[in-house]
């Protein structure tokens, strides 16, 4: 399934391809308004982008982890140790 | 000093036998390389142990980065082989299911956008960010393992598509192909999670 508004502008399947270049802002201007064209006519298409945007959110705040100062400092200890063997 | 020109004045006093050059090196790039490992590895523990094989290799090998990149290029570079030998030597290396065609799963059969609806409303719910992690954590599991590299070194540490490129030798338009299919399949993954506790 792919709608398309037939007017020339993208159908469901090109948004699809064109979401991360979308998100991430790499878009040609005249192409990202042909998209937002489509996605404000297309309630699916949008609540697809809004789930996918999301996603890299979540993701972000689910691994981004710091490093714990007791791994820091296990790192050094271990390179100490075997710096100094070679 | 640009970065490129600071990381490059560090090499060289590390070559020079400059220990506190590399303690200096560490402090700048460990906790990128952490981010790395446990994106790569899932658990801290073993994370570690590719941070430490990978600042030993950094540190018997420097004599060997000819600057053809740029320094943190190359030390992504040696940071991911460190990952990759320690998935190997703890036969995680397990095949995994190709994501090609992914987005033919969306358009191919069925209704794509008839997932189940807009999740994304609840991301700001303490509940369900704590529900949704270990969602998180599994799926990128799942990922096979050049995916989750472009995807970590990409959406968590923050490489341009070009930078990721360079790290895994690929095109930029592989990387950005395969980024847009890991996300698709994260987004998937957990669409599916509260498709299911909706069902």
């Amino acid at each position: 399934m792919s709608r398309s508004p037939g007017d020339g502008s993208p159908g469901c399947r090109e948004v699809l391809d064109l979401l991360s270049d979308y998100v991430d802002g790499e878009l040609a201007p005249e192409t990202r308004e042909a998209l937002d064209r489509h996605l404000g006519a297309c309630p699916p298409c949008e609540r697809f982008l809004k789930t996918f945007r999301t996603t890299r959110d979540v993701c972000r705040e689910s691994l981004a982890e710091e490093m714990p100062e007791e791994l820091r400092s296990r790192l050094r200890a271990f390179l100490r140790e075997n710096i100094r063997k070679k | 000093m640009p970065v490129a020109d600071l990381d490059a004045t560090l090499v060289e006093r590390i070559r020079g036998g400059d220990e506190a050059a590399f303690e200096e090196l560490m402090q700048k790039y460990e906790g990128k390389v952490y981010r790395l490992a446990l994106g790569m590895m899932k658990n801290r523990e073993d994370a570690l142990e590719a941070v430490q094989d990978a600042f030993l290799s950094v540190h018997q090998k420097i004599g060997t980065f000819k600057g053809e990149s740029t320094f943190s290029t190359w030390l992504y570079r040696v940071a991911l082989n460190a990952t990759y030998m320690r998935l190997r030597s703890r036969a995680r290396h397990e095949k995994v299911e190709s994501l090609d065609g992914l987005e033919d799963q969306f358009v191919g059969s069925g209704d794509p956008w008839a997932t189940p609806g807009d999740w994304s409303e609840r991301a700001d719910d303490a509940v369900f960010r704590k529900e949704i992690s270990a969602v998180v954590k599994e799926a990128v599991a799942e990922l096979p393992e050049e995916y989750r590299a472009i995807f970590t070194l990409r959406d968590l540490d923050g490489l341009s598509n070009q930078e990721v490129a360079e790290v895994l030798g690929l095109t930029v338009a592989a990387t950005k192909t395969r980024l847009h299919r890991a996300r698709l399949f994260l987004r998937e993954r957990i669409s599916r999670h509260f498709q299911a506790g909706a069902a």
